[in-house]
């Protein structure tokens, strides 16, 4: 624009739209280059994570870019790999260092940081569980970026990624965009069906991470954890506050117990009174089920307990109250009270 | 040692209706301090001692001091609203960043930074860790036990699937993992106290942030729609009095699913 | 055209919160004051008896059916507008309307789809600064304002906003023969103790009971009975046996920002004679005002050590005597501070260890305290069934006159402790009307229980205050109106609910026993139920 009078060359001239001669398309230069989606595939002893898998098998099928996995662990990860492979990447980023022998937020984090940085991914997803809550926003910070915790879906816009999640403040769910690269989020187990496990091929690179680790871990204990998985129950009795005698749980337990492929579930309330572990509770702060058949006892079924049904085949509701929501959200309403007719499920079973 | 705890006012969700669309009904739901929130810092007034200053903050519209008030009566010496039209709108990140900075400006020489575990309007707790690394400080979260040593403090971590005892040096964020079904009550000496502290209102030229720094313009993330449709069933009601017949109906049901 | 369906195996419709049973052949559930009348017309001509019931959460069986079929109001539900006269703003419901519904649009402010009885009524409700709300507070919000209207229910806040009564500024009432009157406050008085008035094509005209109904303390026994009253009095507190309620206008009052607050004692002393400071102090004017014994609080602290989620609230502090529970101003909180320190002091108690709620969560919670209570001795007595199935709760509901307060309660514990029988007292203070709760263990002590209830009934009666404050006669109590009206004041009432039920088909039962079986000794009843039978 030297010299020139404004409008006097097809340069400057107010058509906005009109190119300089000799150019065929403008070019947005500041636009990022970012594109394909990182997936952290995180495990849990020797095993692959059953959300990391859905994730990497989701990404897959998501957009036309590459999907890259980035894997911690030692020598003995490697088994993972044909499997990792056989869900839809050709790429595998194997951390390994002094620093990541055993996780902390702030190196796992770190290190992701630097392979994000490596590769440019134009999205990082990363599984909802208790360490991919505590990481990914750690790395969204490191990043500079935004992160929508907690998806409940994802949909691809060429690379541009929108992420569902109930939204609180009124209306039910919100959609998401990001407005930076990378576009970050954490996504619930049960979002996307799980994939079946097949061998596949590709390369994996090994990256070094030369970070120190800086937490001081005094000791380190494996907890019980429940033997058997909500998410995998054919049929779930789920209990909530409208619950008010504490023996109900134990004859749920026992009428599950003589179903087969029935389980015990419940909402936040229960899980707050202390009444069943934290493993066991359906919703936003809970898992998402998707079995065939959910019978919901005493729940009013408020936002954050529906997110995690509404993959379910069957939803009956067992209720006193006419108004409550579940009721507008289940295939079939019984309006009664839940602790009677538990009883006599029990009974007759 | 210096306690400061990042604390939330969100809508009494035990008192929230949801209308027949089944949309929230927000008119009418009183504010409350949240109940994750109050358990930190009754956990953090457990293990004070003589001589120790905890400051609460908040961030939230003029209203949220109400539930400043409350920390004060629960204990804190002094409390900061961290409020600006500007600020509304925010996202975790922008959220994040102006919580950083009023830790820098206001409470850099803080021990220890609290938060509850999560909020109980839905939000899943990102803002500690995204504060935390924003501080470059380390994170402790799921806490369940903390207890302060000569020099740091030691806690003890649930992770699901193991317990971790850490520890903790000074400056580090920790949020709690629980909370108190039975609540607290002050008592009326609490009130009179805690009414007679003051609390401070910072906005975005205090804590030195521009104005594309914070509030939906600093945000990273953005809501291009909301959807207030339900996924509605083929709903079919059925008003049962005696239970055993609804008992069976249940396990045809079941029955039917097999 | 009108509902009728067969009660069968369903108790539902036969039973109440008194847990007495009884039996009836139909339900009838009328939608419209059209059907209600239908059905009246009916059943009158028919001679078969109804029994009124509502949302059925009365204590005393009112609405537990002897014979006949249940009229039950269930589906005439909903408010219908909002008016405003001189005294202030007020509501008309339909019968069955629960106060919880009442409660909910009034603290919403919702008043879409109402009418508006006097103009703009709505609109200037919806812009007043402060909310209103329906002061007398029953504790159950549950029941409908049909049956509170005929019951005169009372609850804690009476101690501030006296009962039911005192807020009614009209009702539609159907008559047995299904004529109906409009009856608004002050439109129609009696003559000394001649009342007369008009309902349909009948005019009914007669004499009122010669007694004087005692309204200087809290009293549930029968409608206020005095010279020159009011029409509308007759039928509040009346427990359907004249007529049934089918509309009502009630007033409302702008709801005050209140704390609550618990002051806990060393002794039951010193609590009971701080609630006379309370209650006798120019700047404390509690709305209402609790009293929970020693016995009570261990009560709850064993309910916490069982299931610590059970109450919602944190554990009793050590070592509490007992506690009072009432509420203050948010507006003069620093003056009631000031003075609540004094009295606190003077008794022994300190506001160290005390609570107080400001926001709604936390006076719900305790709320929830108070209610534990009760509710606690009821699921007691309720597990003593299987092996007792005779027993239940002993609960008094005696108030007296605050000159007698200090007799009243020595006279129960004095009789208490000599039976050897465990107990707990709470309640309404604030009105000398303590619930005295026994814990029963045995038969043995369930008999000996009794016996002294019928001493305390005597007594609170002789002090010159009700025998049933607050829950009612129904047909549990009905010895209490002899006790307190005599034969002859029975007998009076009796002779007026001939007149307006000639047949006999209201609530039979209900707070004047059978009238019409006894009326084969006098004269036009036997007279009247000949023709009948002819």
């Amino acid at each position: 624009m030297s010299g020139c009078e404004g409008g006097s060359c097809s340069t400057c001239s107010g058509d906005p739209d009109r190119l300089p001669p000799g150019m065929l398309r403008k070019y947005d230069l500041n636009g990022s280059t970012a594109d394909g989606i990182l997936v952290w595939a995180e495990t849990e002893g020797e095993k692959l994570a059953k959300v990391s898998a859905e994730l990497i098998s989701a990404a897959s099928g998501l957009s036309d870019g590459r999907v890259y996995v980035a894997l911690f662990g030692g020598p003995d990860m490697k088994t993972l790999y044909p499997e990792i492979f056989g869900y839809g990447t050709d790429t595998i980023y194997h951390i390994r260092g002094k620093g990541v022998e055993t996780y902390a937020p702030e190196t796992y984090s770190e290190a992701l940081a630097q392979v994000a940085e490596r590769i440019n991914p134009a999205a990082i997803l990363i599984g909802a569980t208790p360490r991919g809550r505590e990481t990914a926003p750690r790395l969204a910070a490191m990043l500079e970026t935004g992160l929508t915790a907690d998806c409940t879906g994802l949909r691809a816009e060429g690379r541009k990624i929108v992420m569902t999640r109930p939204a609180f403040g009124g209306n039910l769910y919100a959609d998401i965009e990001c407005t930076a690269f990378p576009q970050m989020a954490t996504v619930r187990r049960g979002t996307f069906p799980a994939p079946e496990p097949r061998e596949g091929k590709g390369t994996a690179i090994y990256w070094q991470y030369q970070g120190a680790q800086t937490k001081e871990i005094i000791s380190e204990d494996p907890s019980e954890k429940d033997a058997e998985d909500i998410c995998e129950a054919r049929v779930l009795i789920a209990l909530g506050a409208g619950i008010r005698d504490k023996t109900i749980v134990e004859l749920a337990e026992k009428a599950a117990g003589s179903v087969d492929g029935a389980m015990v579930c419940c909402s936040r309330a229960l899980v707050e009174r202390g009444w069943m572990p934290p493993s066991r509770q359906v919703g936003m702060s809970g898992r998402t089920v998707r079995p065939d058949l959910y019978i919901a006892f005493g729940i009013s079924g408020s936002v954050q307990h529906r997110a995690g049904i509404s993959g379910a085949k069957r939803i009956i509701a067992v209720n006193t109250d006419q108004n409550a929501p579940i009721h507008a959200f289940a295939d079939l309403s019984i309006i009664s009270d839940a602790e009677p007719v538990l009883r006599s499920i029990a009974e007759l079973l | 040692m210096k306690y400061a705890v990042a604390v939330k006012q969100v809508p009494d969700t035990s008192e929230v209706r949801v209308d027949e669309n089944g949309s929230l009904v927000r008119a009418g739901v009183p504010s409350i301090l949240d109940p994750y929130c109050e358990y930190a810092l009754r956990k953090i007034e457990g293990i004070r001692k003589e001589g120790d200053e905890i400051v609460a903050f908040t961030m939230g519209p003029p209203q949220a001091s109400e539930a400043l008030r409350r920390c004060l009566c629960l204990g804190a010496d002094r409390a900061y609203l961290i409020s600006d039209p500007a600020f509304a709108g925010a996202d975790v990140w922008a959220t994040s960043r102006a919580l950083a900075a009023f830790i820098q400006r206001y409470a850099c020489d803080s021990d220890l930074i609290v938060f509850g575990a999560r909020s109980s309007d839905g939000e899943t707790g990102q803002v500690p860790f995204e504060t935390a690394q924003l501080l470059s400080v380390q994170q402790f979260v799921y806490v369940a036990d903390l207890s302060p040593e000569k020099d740091s403090f030691v806690c003890r971590q649930i992770y699901g699937d193991s317990e971790r005892t850490c520890r903790v040096p000074r400056g580090s964020a920790v949020s709690f993992g629980g909370v108190d079904p039975c609540g607290t009550l002050m008592s009326i000496s609490d009130r009179i106290s805690g009414g007679k502290k003051t609390i401070e209102t910072l906005g975005r030229v205090e804590l030195g942030l521009g104005l594309y720094s914070v509030g939906l313009k600093g945000s990273k993330t953005r809501i291009v729609r909301t959807d207030s449709s339900v996924i509605r069933r083929k709903n079919r009601k059925a008003v049962i009095n005696n239970p055993g017949r609804a008992a069976e109906l249940i396990l045809d049901e079941m029955g039917a699913g097999r | 055209m009108f509902t009728r369906e067969k009660i069968g195996r369903s108790e539902e419709y036969l039973t109440d919160e008194s847990k007495m049973t009884g039996h009836a052949s139909n339900v009838l559930l009328p939608m419209t004051e059209q059907e209600l009348r239908e059905i009246l017309r009916v059943y009158n001509s028919k001679g078969t008896p109804v029994t009124v019931a509502a949302m059925r959460t009365g204590v005393c069986g009112g609405s537990v059916p002897q014979g006949g079929d249940v009229l039950s109001l269930e589906r005439m539900t909903g408010v219908i507008g909002i008016g405003k006269d001189e005294r202030g703003y007020f509501l008309r419901a339909m019968p069955c309307t629960t106060l919880k519904d009442i409660d909910s649009i009034l603290a919403r402010r919702d008043f879409s789809g109402l009418a508006d009885i006097t103009e703009g009524a709505c609109e200037a409700l919806r812009n007043e600064p402060e909310t209103y709300f329906y002061p007398v507070d029953p504790t159950e919000m549950g029941g409908s304002i049909g049956g509170n209207i005929a019951t005169n229910a009372s609850g804690p806040r009476t101690y501030r906003y006296g009962p039911t009564r005192d807020w009614v500024r009209r009702i539609r009432v159907v008559m047995a023969d299904s004529a109906f009157a409009d009856i608004t406050r002050g439109e129609c008085r009696a003559e000394g103790r001649r009342m007369g008035f008009a309902a349909g094509r009948n005019y009914y005209s007669f004499d009122l009971p010669g007694y004087d109904f005692n309204g200087s303390v809290k009293n549930a026994a029968g409608p206020r009975i005095s010279e020159n009253m009011d029409l509308i009095d007759l039928f509040i507190g009346s427990e359907g046996i004249f007529g049934v309620i089918s509309e009502a206008d009630i007033y409302l009052a702008p709801r005050h920002p209140l704390i609550s607050v618990v002051l806990f004692f060393p002794d039951d002393a010193s609590a009971l004679s701080a609630a006379k400071d309370i209650r006798s102090d120019g700047i404390l004017d509690p709305e209402f005002l609790e009293f929970m014994d020693g016995k009570s609080l261990d009560l709850i602290r064993s309910l916490k050590k069982r299931d610590p989620l059970s109450i919602r609230v944190p554990a009793l502090p050590e070592p509490a005597g007992s506690a009072l529970f009432f509420d203050i101003r948010k507006s003069d909180a620093d003056a009631s501070f000031g003075r609540l320190a004094e009295i606190a002091g003077k008794h022994g108690a300190s506001l160290d260890v005390s609570w107080c709620g400001h926001e709604p969560a936390d006076i719900e919670r305790m709320r929830e305290l108070r209610h534990s209570i009760p509710k606690t001795i009821f699921e007691y007595v309720a597990s003593l069934k299987g092996e007792m199935p005779k027993i239940h709760k002993l609960g008094s509901d005696m108030a007296v006159p605050d000159a007698a307060a200090d007799e009243m309660m020595s006279f129960y514990r004095e009789k208490l402790d000599s039976a050897g029988l465990e107990y707990c007292m709470f309640g309404h203070i604030g009105n000398n009307h303590p619930h005295v709760e026994i814990i029963l263990k045995s038969m043995e002590e369930f008999g000996k229980a009794k016996a002294i209830y019928e001493e305390f009934a005597a007594k609170s009666a002789e002090l010159g205050g009700s025998p049933s404050a607050e829950h009612g006669i129904g047909k549990i109590k009905t010895q209490y109106m002899e006790l307190l009206y005599g034969r002859k004041g029975v007998e009076e009432l009796r002779k007026v609910k001939r007149i307006l039920d000639p047949n006999g088909i209201l609530c039979p039962g209900n707070m004047i026993g059978r009238s019409h079986e006894i009326c084969r000794s006098c004269e036009t009843g036997a007279g009247h139920l000949r023709s009948q039978g002819g």
